[in-house]
């Protein structure tokens, strides 16, 4: 279950926030590959604030890093006449990318050591558009489904269709969790999706499934499925629902 | 001096010249689609149909830059004239389809002229020629008065879960006065009915309309037909068999009871169920069979509850 799937209009935002957040991780990891042999640490990447601040887009992608967890946002700092949004990224992603590690070879306790030395004075400043490059910035807008009456692409904002004129609804959630197919939610098998998705006898949604007055019996019909098969499958259906829902 | 005294006379007479001016008559017959068919639309679905048409006049004015307020308040007019047009195509089909409203209809005057020429389809709707449907009163009293609607009543009220609609509705209407009659400028008895305390500084100010707040008058109005629509549906159905011979309504409205079978009430369910549907556009109607299993649905605790 990811954030794409639920919240359909953010997908290109995630998307390109995985890319940005990767590029902050890399910034930071360059920073304390050049500090391995001083001694001083450097956590904080500090993000030119005029590149984010006019820039709903950018700014809603920072935010969904933040409260994913990805990135901790901590007090502006000043430097000239400039304003830098800090930030640390998660310091597992550090870790895989061998931030506090010298090349060649992983020591914990050297890793341990750099780690408990005392922050650098300044954060890794960069500006977005360093980030970033140029035309992906530019195309970050949120993913809006065409109206539903004649395909038209969706002006933002707009209620009705410049091209037909009928009104613009959304495919609700619900709708949309309904008309997943049961085969792709998470928490399954491989064997347990090859033969969900073949077999007949079972409905291939999970709209469909829920709808299924004795969901047991008709698992059951799966060769080489039994109770507690049966049972796994209808667990991750239920969490798959609860999570969706919730 | 006295040819100067002539040319002063005809400036006088001209003080608004007109380069062509026309002495013939307009012919009005021919202002309109003569070859345009009544459509079997539902109500709903021809006012869907009208408000896009306008919609798209100003959206892709929109996008080509070449909006002005001026357009706004011409297609707001168009707007309101599209919901008081489903008034009156809803009203026309249920007194030609519903007994009770037939029966409501049958001791209103209808003009000679309306009686000699109109096709009998459309005869009902001459019955409402002289009732502006542009306000809430008067819909609700005809909606009260011609189909006996539940909680609507002639003094203009409406049951609750309508009444923010029609709130809204009344709005709508008492600025399209003046974009009828004024150009569009506030005049004080509308800023009256609009609130004078907030609409006191804007007297005798043109309406400015932006795109978006075209579209969300046409959220509201919208919003209001498709709720009046789902609204006078359930309360007209239920009422078929309640206040039919198998129902305890102590008023017997209707003679014909439901069988409470698909293929024997098909016929008679469809011509309420294609009043009121929607089969077009991005929100259409649940199926008629649907709809029929929910009534029969009413049915069934309709007769179980004491």
């Amino acid at each position: 279950m990811t954030l794409k799937d639920k919240k359909p209009q953010f997908a290109s935002i995630v998307e390109v926030g995985k890319r940005l957040f990767n590029s902050m991780v890399d910034s930071v990891t360059e920073a304390n590959q050049s500090l391995v042999d001083e001694t001083s640490r450097q956590l904080y990447i500090g993000i030119d604030a005029s590149g984010v601040v006019d820039k709903p887009y950018v700014k809603r992608m920072l935010l969904l890093l933040e409260e994913a967890g990805m990135v901790y946002s901590t007090s502006a700092v000043s430097h000239g006449d400039r304003e830098y949004w800090r930030y640390v990224p998660h310091l597992a992603a550090l870790q895989s990318k061998r931030a506090f590690a010298r090349k060649g070879g992983f020591s914990p306790k050297f890793t341990g050591e750099m780690l408990s030395r005392p922050d650098e004075k300044h954060p890794v400043r960069r500006s977005m558009s360093t980030l970033l490059d140029a035309t992906t910035l530019e195309g970050l807008s949120l993913d809006l489904p065409n109206c539903l009456n004649c395909q038209a692409k969706r002006i933002e904002g707009a209620k009705y269709c410049f091209n037909c004129g009928e009104r613009l609804t959304d495919e609700s959630t619900y709708d949309r969790l309904m008309l997943t197919p049961l085969a792709s939610i998470p928490g399954l098998t491989d064997w347990q999706r090859d033969k969900l998705s073949k077999w007949e006898s079972v409905p291939k949604t999970v709209g469909e499934f829920i709808a299924l007055q004795d969901p047991g019996t008709t698992l059951r019909t799966i060769r080489g499925v039994g109770k507690i098969r049966a049972k796994t499958i209808i667990d991750a259906v239920q969490s798959f629902l609860d999570e969706y829902l919730s | 001096m006295s040819a100067m005294s002539t040319n002063y006379a005809n400036v006088m007479d001209t003080i608004t010249p007109f380069s062509a001016p026309t002495k013939g008559e307009l012919d009005t017959e021919n202002w309109f689609n003569a070859s345009h068919v009544t459509t079997v639309q539902s109500p709903v679905d021809e006012f869907r149909a009208n408000l896009a048409q306008i919609n798209v006049l100003y959206l892709q004015a929109d996008s080509r830059g070449e909006y002005t307020p001026i357009l706004g308040s011409l297609v707001y007019l168009g707007m309101v004239s599209a919901a008081e047009g489903y008034f009156r195509s809803l009203l026309r089909r249920l007194i030609l389809v519903d007994e009770a409203c037939q029966r409501n209809a049958s001791s209103r005057t209808l003009t000679y002229g309306a009686a000699l020429h109109h096709e009998d389809d459309l005869l009902p709707e001459a019955l409402l020629e002289g009732v502006s449907l542009a306000n809430t009163k008067n819909v609700a009293t005809e909606l009260r008065a011609l189909c006996n609607i539940s909680q609507m009543t002639r003094d203009g009220n409406v049951p609750s879960a309508l009444e923010r609609l029609f709130h809204n509705f009344e709005a709508i209407c008492q600025v399209r006065h003046c974009g009828i009659h004024r150009f569009g400028k506030l005049g004080s008895q509308q800023a009256l009915r609009l609130g004078m305390e907030k609409h006191k500084p804007l007297l005798e100010k043109p309406l400015a309309l932006t795109v978006l707040q075209l579209q969300e008058i046409a959220e509201a109005l919208e919003a209001l037909i498709r709720a009046v629509n789902s609204y006078c549906f359930a309360d007209i159905l239920k009422r078929t068999h309640r206040a039919g011979p198998t129902g305890k309504d102590k008023t017997r409205l209707y003679n014909k009871a439901w069988q409470l079978d698909w293929a024997q009430d098909q016929e008679r369910f469809c011509e309420y169920y294609d009043i009121f549907a929607s089969v077009a556009g991005s929100q259409p109607s649940a199926s008629a069979q649907t709809m029929y299993l929910a009534f029969l649905d009413f049915v069934k605790n309709y007769n179980a509850a004491k």
